[in-house]
């Protein structure tokens, strides 16, 4: 796994002294005269003369430039086995070792089902001091992801929703309400439920993009465990980024949104509910969002997984011995003083991590197709949220209706309520009258609150239409 | 679990702000009682009182009674390192359960945590409680907290169970750490 491309600049006597052993490694620079002469080329061509032969300053410059053009920093090259091309997940999900996952899938269900399925299978460390730990970062198309123990109907503009055909998703961690797009990034760190702490990884990250330069604002984190900026001249700090927990038996993760790129302006007309349109959700029990102002970090997503990654891997990674270091005593030579290695062995401190990349390509295990369908369905996504009722008022013809929505968000009643109109477009009796049908199907059959199945048993095309908008506008 | 919370050694908190985390909470280990509140549902349920109240590695607790039936809740070393609780997902009554089972969540502070049950049987009650009052399970967890009572399959795999601990022995466990 360790490679030798990411040892530091050579140091020149190496670079003088050892052409033959330096040949092996540095093959991909080809610089004139950088011959791959064999003795049996000093015999048959008579070459021999060649072994003597130096480069001169310009060479070697050329050789120093071209070998920072093809071996990038350690900085810059974070991790070291990218394997594009899982051909088995099952497999690498178990393997004992921390590891880095990108998801370049972009269906929020099956990213949060592979995140699901990673973090299921991450086997659980022997002892104390060694860790199986997962990073994994997916990117979704655009989709509202609410809080395992939320409220769509409470948390989110759903007629809008509907219009935009954005999808409304549950996931199975804590917290409240976030919008995904194409321009933000998530991250999930998995690591073992003794080792569970709110603010480690949002730390990491703070550290990370702040070191790195590359973010638009130096990061913080608050007392929740939200990535923020540090306080910007208006006094605000803003949110780049939310943290959900999940804890099972054993094993804890922490996940969030990282705000880079995103369509803020979007954002905020998703999840804003104009009452007086929308109506009143009241339940007792429920987690109700923390509205936060935020903003972009406009980093590259790109450049955010590389500094996180390469901060998981400073922290979690493995410690590898090179075996050049091994071969050290036994040879004539120091071949790590050759290699100009000899700082990189004594730091010691570079650790590596695995990355893998799921993409079309990957063959996704069924557990993760199965878990991802069941994301899909309506009882996840709107029949987990607990008990509540919905009140829309209609100021045009003067009524109030409130819905009671019980378990598994089916319908279980509603309430008429009417304000004192003189004259009303349409007369009380039509109102209520409009209603029966649903009142007597609702009494021995069970209906899901959506827009459209509610909108159907009620009789009055206008008063149907604006029940079904209200409600998530489906009608 | 929670061995972060040892490190520290001020004193025990009990204000259960959004502060309270795995590694960040102040707590004593063996400044915590994990014993039964007596003047709880759970004690009083039977006159005589539960025959045994046990613990398990993943911080639940069971109290068993005559009638082959057990309340099941979380411990207070659980619920002081989850911090305030602000939801909490119950099982339903009718419900069959085996060891190991999921029987319910509690989320506190954005953390969703799953609730395991340490016995098999079926849930004949719920604690209704907690749905409009999450906070008894940081305010008396093990007690008024509880989440729900299980008829046992067999009363005596509760005894027979090496994986459930007496109150010396859960105590112990988290010293330990």
């Amino acid at each position: 796994m360790f490679s030798i491309i990411r040892r530091r600049p050579v140091s020149q006597r190496a670079i003088l002294t050892t052409s033959l052993v330096r040949r092996e490694f540095l093959s991909n620079v080809q610089v004139p005269f950088q011959d791959d002469l064999t003795s049996t080329d000093f015999d048959d061509f008579n070459l021999g003369d060649f072994q003597h032969y130096q480069e001169s300053p310009d060479v070697i410059a050329k050789r120093y430039e071209m070998m920072n053009e093809t071996i990038p920093e350690p900085e810059n090259q974070p991790y070291i086995s990218t394997d594009t091309s899982i051909s088995n997940l099952q497999d690498l999900v178990q393997l004992k070792e921390p590891l880095v996952f990108q998801s370049k899938l972009t269906s929020p269900y099956l990213n949060l089902a592979i995140e699901s399925y990673i973090y299921d299978n991450m086997p659980k460390p022997e002892t104390d001091d060694i860790n199986y730990n997962r990073l994994m970062f997916y990117v979704n198309s655009p989709c509202v992801v609410i809080g395992k123990n939320q409220n769509p109907w409470k948390e989110v503009n759903l007629p809008l929703l509907t219009n935009l055909m954005i999808p409304l998703v549950r996931r199975k961690s804590g917290g409240g309400t976030v919008v995904h797009d194409l321009g933000n990034i998530n991250y999930s760190f998995m690591t073992t439920k003794e080792k569970f702490d709110r603010f480690q990884f949002a730390h990491l990250v703070r550290d990370a993009v702040n070191s790195s330069g590359f973010g638009k604002y130096q990061l913080e984190v608050n007392d929740r465990g939200d990535i923020t900026t540090t306080k910007q001249e208006d006094g605000v700090n803003y949110k780049i980024s939310g943290s959900a927990y999940k804890l099972s038996r054993g094993k804890s993760y922490h996940h969030g949104t990282m705000l880079l790129n995103s369509r803020l302006d979007v954002l905020g007309k998703l999840l804003h509910r104009d009452e007086n349109k929308l109506g009143k959700v009241d339940a007792s029990n429920v987690i109700n969002s923390v509205k936060s102002k935020v903003s972009n970090l406009e980093m590259e997503s790109d450049k955010f997984v590389e500094v996180v990654s390469s901060g998981f891997q400073n922290v979690y990674g493995t410690v590898e011995q090179c075996n050049v270091e091994q071969a050290e005593s036994e040879e004539e030579f120091d071949q790590n003083e050759l290699f100009g290695l000899s700082d990189f062995v004594s730091a010691n401190s570079t650790k590596n991590v695995k990355k893998f990349t799921i993409d079309e390509m990957t063959e996704l295990p069924s557990a993760i197709v199965e878990v991802a369908e069941e994301l899909k369905t309506w009882a996840w996504r709107f029949g987990s949220t607990p008990k509540f009722t919905h009140e829309l008022y209609n100021n045009k013809l003067g009524f109030k209706v409130k819905f009671f929505v019980g378990k598994n968000a089916k319908v279980e009643g509603f309430e008429l309520s009417f304000m004192n109109f003189t004259e009303r477009p349409i007369s009380e009796a039509k109102i209520r009258d409009s209603f029966e049908y649903l009142e007597t199907f609702i009494k021995d059959n069970n209906l899901e609150y959506t827009g459209s199945n509610v909108a159907g048993f009620i009789t009055n095309d206008i008063i149907s239409d604006w029940v079904g908008e209200s409600i998530d506008g489906t009608v | 679990m929670f061995k972060s919370v040892f490190r520290a050694s001020a004193p025990v908190t009990r204000s259960f702000t959004s502060r309270v985390g795995f590694s960040t909470s102040r707590i004593i280990a063996n400044s915590i009682s994990h014993k039964l509140n007596t003047t709880s549902h759970v004690y009083k349920y039977l006159q005589e009182g539960p025959q045994s109240v046990k613990y398990t590695a993943e911080h639940e607790w069971l109290a068993t009674h005559a009638d082959d039936s057990a309340f099941v809740g979380i411990t207070r070393y659980a619920s002081e390192a989850l911090g305030d609780v602000t939801f909490v997902e119950l099982p339903e009554v009718g419900d069959r359960v085996e060891v190991g089972d999921t029987i319910g969540s509690v989320e506190s502070v954005k953390s969703a945590s799953e609730i395991y049950s340490p016995v098999a049987g079926e849930v004949i009650a719920i604690n209704i409680a907690l749905e409009s009052e999450p906070a008894l399970i940081n305010t008396d967890p093990i007690g008024e907290g509880w989440i729900a009572q299980i008829k046992l399959d067999d009363a005596s795999a509760v005894e027979a169970s090496e994986e459930l601990m007496t109150e010396e022995e859960y105590d112990a466990s988290l010293e330990e750490h």
